[in-house]
C-alpha cells in the first residue's frame, strides 16, 4: 500500500486552481483545468472549494475494472498509475472511481489519472496555503 | 504565442452578428494585452460625440495576456468602454474565474457592439457561441440569476459576467459582476451593459492555454510566487484581507469618515479585517483563479437583524464607504450594504459616496423628509442607508437624483452641495486621504477614469514595509522620501507605478502582487512576458509598454477635449481641514501644491506643462505616431 496520500483541508482551500495548473503542466506541458489530475469541486455562491484526489486505494476499484490490465500498482509506493501503451480508453475505470477522478483525455482518449508524480506531487508543492499536504 | 490571447469574438447585439478576429502579432507586442489591447480597440472603435449609453458604444471585455497560466495572481479581467458616469475613458477590471474560463473557451477578448431590442445574454461554449433571450433573468438580482442559468444549462462549472437590477435601471455607477462577487465596479460599465439590454456573458470552456517556452516560463513562474510568499506584507494581505490595516490608518488620521470631513474617528474597532474573524463573521478565505495570496473574504451574518445576510468581500473599501464614512461603526449594516451592492451589481465606493453625500445635505438642511419620502437620512442611520441602496439600485425616489452620481446630484440640488461632493472628473473618489497622502493626490488628479486607486495606488510612498521603502529609494535616489506627506518626487512616484500598473493590468495579473505586495517584479513580467511569446523584452521596454499604454488612455481624453483643468481634486480635498481629532488636523492639499506636483509629472511625461497634453515628439517616441497625428487633425496637439 502507499506510504504517503495526499492529505485535503478544504477549509484551507482558496480555489486558486494553481494545483491544477502545474499537474496539467507538469503532464502535459500545457495549462488547462480540465486535463488536470486534480479536480476542484466549487460552490461558487457560498464560495466552497473541495479538491478531490486520487487516494491510491489498497484495494482499488480502478484497477479491479480494468479489462487489460493497464492500470499498474508499484510495489514499494503503493502509486497506482495508468500504463498509456496498455490503456485502451475504455472508460470502465472512470464508472468505477469512487472518488470520480478519472478522466479521458479528448485527444488521445486515453484514461488520465493521478501518479502523485512518481512521488512528489506538483500540486502539494504549489498549494500557497497548505490545504494539500503530502503524508 | 499564446493563440486565444490574440482572439477577439465581436459580437452585433443590433444585427445578431458573431465573428471572430485574429490580434495581428505587432498588436501584442506594442499593447501587451488586456488593458492595453483594450484601449487600442476603444480609441479605433469610439470616436467623438458617441452617446456612452447608445448603441455606439463599445463594451470590450479583455483579459490578461498570461491568464489561463499558472503566472501569480493572473486571472484578471479588464472592462473598457466610454463611461456613462463621467462621459470619458473608462477601463475597470475584476478577478474571479471568468477570465480563465474565456481563455480556456479559446478567446482573449469578447467585444460588444449595438443593442439588442431585447433583453439577451451571450452564451459562449467554446466555438459555440450564441445570443439567448434573457427575459426571464431581467429583473433578477446577480446571485439569482447566476443560479438559475447554472440550473438551466446544467452546468455548474459555467462563469457569468453579469449585471443586476442597477445596470438594468442605468444607475450611472452599476458594476459588472463577474463569478458572482467579483465587482467591475467603477464608472458604470454595468449601465452600458444594461443600454445593450445584455444581462450576461455565459462561458465555458474546455480547452487549454500554452506559452512559447513552458520550461524557461514555469522557472519565472516559481521565482515569482517565491518572491511573493517573502514579502513582508504577504501573509497579513492573506490572513486579514484589504482591511488589514483599518485600525492603523484610523490612528495615523489617514481614514476618510463623514464623507471626508474627518480622517479619523473615535473608535474603528468593530470596522477591521481583525474584527471579521474574531466575532464569526468570516467563513472562508478566497482566491481568484491563479491567485496565490488570498485576499478576498466570504462572509456570513448568522444572528440578528440581518441574518441569513452573506457575500464576498467586504473589502476596505466597502468598509471605509459604508462604515466611517457614513458615520456607521457596526459591521452588520456594512455587511449587508456589501451583499446589496453585490447582488444589485453596484459598486461600493460611489454608491457609499453619494450616500454620505446626501447625509451631509440633510445635516445641513438641503434635503429634507420630503425630499426623500420620510427617510431620515442622518448620519450613522444604518436602516437609512439600507433602504437607500435598493432606492438607488431601482431609481425610486430621491435614489433617481442619486443614481445619476455626485456630481450631477450636486447639479440638481445646488447651493454649496458641489464642496462636499468628492469626486475627480465625476468619478466618486476611492477611500483615501488624499490631503495626506500627496502621490496618491496627483496620482487621483491625473487619473484618466477619475479620482480612483485601481489605475495607479502608491502605496508605497507610504513606507510601510522594506519593500515599499526600497522601492521608493529605487525610484527617487533617497529612502526619505518614502514619506506620503511631502510633494516632492511625487511626479516620480506616480510615473512608475503609472507604468506597473499598465504593465500589470495587461498580463492580467493583480496589482496586489505587483505594487501592494512586491513579489512580482516589472523585472519578471518581462521575463514571463518573453518566455510566453517568445517577443524577447526586457523591464525598460516592457515600462515604456505600460507608458504606451497609459499614454493612449491620457489622449483618448484629449481627443474628447479634456486637458490640464480636468485634472483637479476634489473642491473639499484642495479647501477644507478636516475636523480636529485631538491635536491632528489634517491640512488639505492645495490647488498651489497639486499645480507644482502637476508641472513636475507633465514635464517628466514630455506632455506640455500649460495644457497638459502629450507633445508629439513625446507620442513619437511611444510610436503612436497615428494618435499625434489625429489629435493634431483635430487642433488638439
Amino acid at each position: 500500500m502507499s506510504k504517503k496520500k495526499i492529505i485535503v483541508d478544504s477549509k484551507l482551500c482558496i480555489g486558486c486552481r494553481q494545483c491544477a495548473l502545474c499537474c496539467s503542466f507538469v503532464h502535459e506541458n500545457l495549462y488547462s483545468v480540465n486535463l488536470s489530475r486534480i479536480t476542484i469541486i466549487t460552490n461558487e455562491e457560498e464560495c466552497n472549494n473541495t479538491p478531490i484526489v486520487c487516494l491510491h486505494c489498497d484495494d482499488a476499484p480502478c484497477e479491479n475494472s480494468c479489462p487489460v490490465n493497464a492500470i499498474e500498482r508499484n510495489s514499494q509506493t503503493g502509486i497506482l498509475k495508468i500504463n498509456q501503451d496498455i490503456c485502451i480508453g475504455c472508460k470502465l475505470c472512470v464508472k468505477a472511481c469512487p472518488q470520480n477522478v478519472i478522466k479521458i483525455h479528448p485527444e488521445k482518449r486515453k484514461a488520465l489519472k493521478c501518479d502523485l508524480c512518481n512521488g512528489d506531487p506538483e500540486c502539494v508543492k504549489n498549494c500557497p496555503t497548505n490545504a494539500l499536504k503530502f503524508e | 504565442m499564446i493563440d486565444s490571447s490574440k482572439c477577439i469574438l465581436h459580437i452585433d447585439l443590433t444585427n445578431k452578428k458573431i465573428w471572430k478576429e485574429i490580434l495581428d502579432d505587432e498588436i501584442i507586442a506594442k499593447y501587451l494585452g488586456c488593458r492595453g489591447v483594450n484601449v487600442k480597440l476603444l480609441w479605433d472603435l469610439v470616436k467623438l460625440n458617441a452617446d456612452p449609453l447608445g448603441s455606439e458604444n463599445v463594451l470590450i471585455f479583455g483579459t490578461g495576456l498570461l491568464t489561463g497560466t499558472s503566472a501569480p495572481c493572473s486571472g484578471r479581467t479588464t472592462v473598457t468602454t466610454l463611461s456613462p458616469a463621467t462621459g470619458i475613458y473608462l477601463k475597470t477590471n475584476a478577478g474571479g474565474e471568468w477570465a480563465s474560463e474565456l481563455k480556456f473557451a479559446g478567446y482573449g477578448y469578447v467585444v460588444i457592439h449595438g443593442k439588442s431590442d431585447k433583453p439577451v445574454y451571450v452564451c459562449i461554449e467554446n466555438d459555440k457561441v450564441e445570443i439567448k433571450d434573457a427575459s426571464h433573468l431581467w429583473g433578477m438580482d446577480v446571485r439569482t440569476a447566476d443560479i438559475k442559468l447554472k440550473e438551466e444549462l446544467g452546468d455548474n462549472e459555467i462563469q457569468t459576467a453579469m449585471i443586476g437590477p442597477a445596470g438594468e435601471n442605468l444607475v450611472k455607477f452599476a458594476s459588472v459582476m463577474f463569478s458572482i462577487y467579483s465587482a467591475a465596479a467603477r464608472g458604470g460599465a454595468g449601465a452600458v451593459m444594461g443600454s445593450k439590454n445584455l444581462k450576461c456573458i455565459v462561458v465555458r470552456g474546455t480547452g487549454s492555454v500554452s506559452v512559447k517556452n513552458p520550461k524557461e516560463f514555469q522557472k519565472y513562474v516559481n521565482e515569482s510566487k517565491k518572491a511573493l510568499f517573502n514579502d513582508s506584507g504577504y501573509e497579513e494581505m492573506h490572513l486579514y484581507g484589504t482591511a488589514s490595516s483599518i485600525k492603523e490608518l484610523n490612528e495615523i488620521n489617514l481614514l476618510p469618515a463623514y464623507n471626508f470631513k474627518q480622517s479619523s474617528s473615535k473608535d474603528v474597532t468593530k470596522l477591521t479585517g481583525q474584527y471579521l474573524i474574531k466575532s464569526g463573521y468570516l467563513k472562508k478565505r478566497v482566491g481568484c483563479f491563479g491567485c496565490v495570496i488570498g485576499c478576498h473574504r466570504y462572509t456570513t451574518v448568522d444572528k440578528g437583524k440581518y441574518s441569513g445576510s452573506f457575500s464576498g468581500g467586504p473589502e476596505y473599501e466597502t468598509i471605509s464607504s459604508f462604515g466611517t464614512g457614513c458615520g456607521i461603526f457596526e459591521i452588520e449594516p456594512v455587511l449587508k450594504a456589501n451583499e446589496l451592492c453585490n447582488i444589485y451589481g453596484m459598486d461600493v465606493i460611489s454608491a457609499g459616496t453619494v450616500i454620505q453625500w446626501a447625509m451631509e445635505c440633510y445635516s445641513k438642511g438641503l434635503i429634507n423628509k420630503d425630499n426623500l419620502n420620510g427617510l431620515e437620512l442622518e448620519w450613522g442611520n444604518a436602516d437609512a442607508m439600507i433602504i437607500m441602496l435598493e432606492k438607488l439600485a431601482y431609481r425610486r425616489d430621491f435614489g433617481n437624483i442619486l443614481a445619476e452620481g455626485v456630481k450631477k446630484a450636486s447639479e440638481v440640488i445646488g447651493g454649496d452641495s458641489y464642496k462636499w461632493a468628492v469626486h475627480g472628473k465625476g468619478l466618486e473618489q476611492s477611500r483615501i486621504e488624499t490631503r495626506g497622502a500627496k502621490a496618491y493626490a496627483l496620482a487621483f488628479a491625473v487619473n484618466p477614469r477619475g479620482a480612483d486607486h485601481l489605475h495607479t495606488q502608491t502605496l508605497a510612498e507610504f513606507g510601510i514595509g522594506p519593500e515599499s521603502v526600497d522601492l521608493i529609494e529605487e525610484i527617487t535616489g533617497d529612502k526619505k522620501y518614502a514619506v506620503p506627506d511631502t510633494i516632492e518626487k511625487r511626479a516620480e512616484i506616480v510615473r512608475w507605478h503609472e507604468d506597473c500598473y499598465s504593465v500589470t493590468d495587461a498580463l492580467g495579473i493583480c496589482t496586489f502582487a505587483t505594487s501592494s505586495c512586491y513579489g512580482v517584479t516589472p523585472k519578471m513580467m518581462a521575463q514571463l512576458f518573453s518566455t510566453a511569446t517568445g517577443y524577447n523584452i526586457n523591464e525598460e521596454e516592457i515600462m515604456l509598454a505600460g507608458r504606451r499604454i497609459l499614454t493612449l488612455e491620457k489622449c483618448y481624453n484629449v481627443r474628447l477635449g479634456l486637458d490640464r483643468k480636468d485634472d483637479v481634486l476634489p473642491w473639499r480635498i484642495m479647501n477644507e481641514k478636516t475636523a480636529p481629532k485631538g491635536d491632528l488636523p489634517r491640512n488639505v492639499t492645495t490647488k498651489e501644491e497639486l499645480d507644482i506636483m502637476l508641472d513636475e509629472y507633465y514635464k517628466l511625461h514630455g506632455w506640455n506643462i500649460d495644457n497638459g497634453i502629450p507633445k508629439r515628439s513625446t507620442l513619437l517616441m511611444l510610436d503612436l505616431e497615428d494618435v499625434a497625428d489625429e489629435l493634431e487633425k483635430i487642433h488638439r496637439l
